[in-house]
């Protein structure tokens, strides 16, 4: 747990600037995206083991707090798409290297350009879930 | 006369550079196969029109395709998403029992999430077509 959390504070402390953003944010989405991933197979595994039980699933991803959520996965997941090639292509190609800071920072300009008219639309349908009323599970 | 010796046994791959190599080409696969799944749910769809149970085996399920495709997803989403923690774990947790348990632990759950996924892809009722499943609700 020590190494934890000094790793943590080093993580912070230490200015690798564009690529130690990248290796940051590519750990964290995809975390992030596999506990939603375990998550959401279990849930939906019960379409065959527990058909109620998959109601109730769905009813919760429709409350607003996993609708949030939801927009929060699309863009760990494109973050973690667009700077995954990123580092596939690097390896690839290692006479890119010199162009690192140029490179993640086009990646990161991709990442932004994907995300914007996916939050517009799910914003969209947000909007139209919240107001139809079927955002079940109260309080969440 | 000089002869060519080889001082070098032939070199195979080992586990941790298959491992790497498999974290490239899955993750390059997954892409389509990720964005296609959030494309028709998320954009063209939404979670709004998932009404239960019976609304996934006649609408999603009911089509090869889907499942095929849905079989995909899972199991390179569980190999790519598992070894990326097991990096995690690796860098980060340092004493020998406690990264052990983890990796078993983690491994655990990959085999548990791999078999109720295919079980339920498997072994759903309602298969009815080959081709399907692009409906826009």
């Amino acid at each position: 747990m020590t190494t934890l959390i000094g790793t943590i504070r080093e993580s912070l402390r230490y200015k690798g600037r564009e690529g130690q953003i990248a290796w940051m944010g590519h750990r964290l989405a995809g975390l992030g995206t596999l506990l939603f991933f375990v998550i959401h197979v279990v849930d939906t595994s019960w379409v065959f083991f527990a058909p109620e039980l998959y109601s109730e699933a769905i009813a919760l991803y429709k409350s607003p707090l996993f609708l949030l959520g939801e927009v929060g996965l699309m863009a760990a997941v494109i973050f973690h798409a667009i700077n995954g090639l990123r580092i596939a292509v690097m390896d690839w190609r290692p006479q890119l290297w010199k162009y690192q800071r140029q490179i993640s920072v086009a990646t990161f300009a991709i990442i932004a350009i994907l995300f914007v008219p996916a939050f517009i639309i799910m914003a969209g349908h947000i909007i139209e879930i919240l107001s139809s009323g079927a955002g079940g599970v109260a309080g969440l | 006369m000089a002869t060519a010796t080889q001082t070098q046994a032939p070199k195979r791959d080992t586990f941790e550079i298959q491992a790497w190599r498999f974290m490239r080409w899955s993750g390059v696969l997954l892409i389509p196969l990720v964005f296609g799944h959030l494309a028709y749910i998320h954009i063209v769809n939404s979670v709004a029109v998932i009404a239960g149970a019976d609304w996934v085996l006649q609408h999603r399920w009911a089509y090869l395709n889907v499942r095929i495709y849905d079989a995909f997803l899972l199991w390179f989403a569980a190999l790519h998403g598992f070894n990326g923690l097991r990096y995690v774990i690796n860098d980060y947790i340092h004493q020998g029992g406690l990264r052990r348990g983890l990796t078993i632990a983690s491994g655990l759950v990959l085999v548990i999430v791999l078999t109720l996924g295919t079980v339920a892809i498997v072994a759903s009722p309602g298969l009815t077509s080959f081709w399907g499943g692009w409906t826009r609700f």
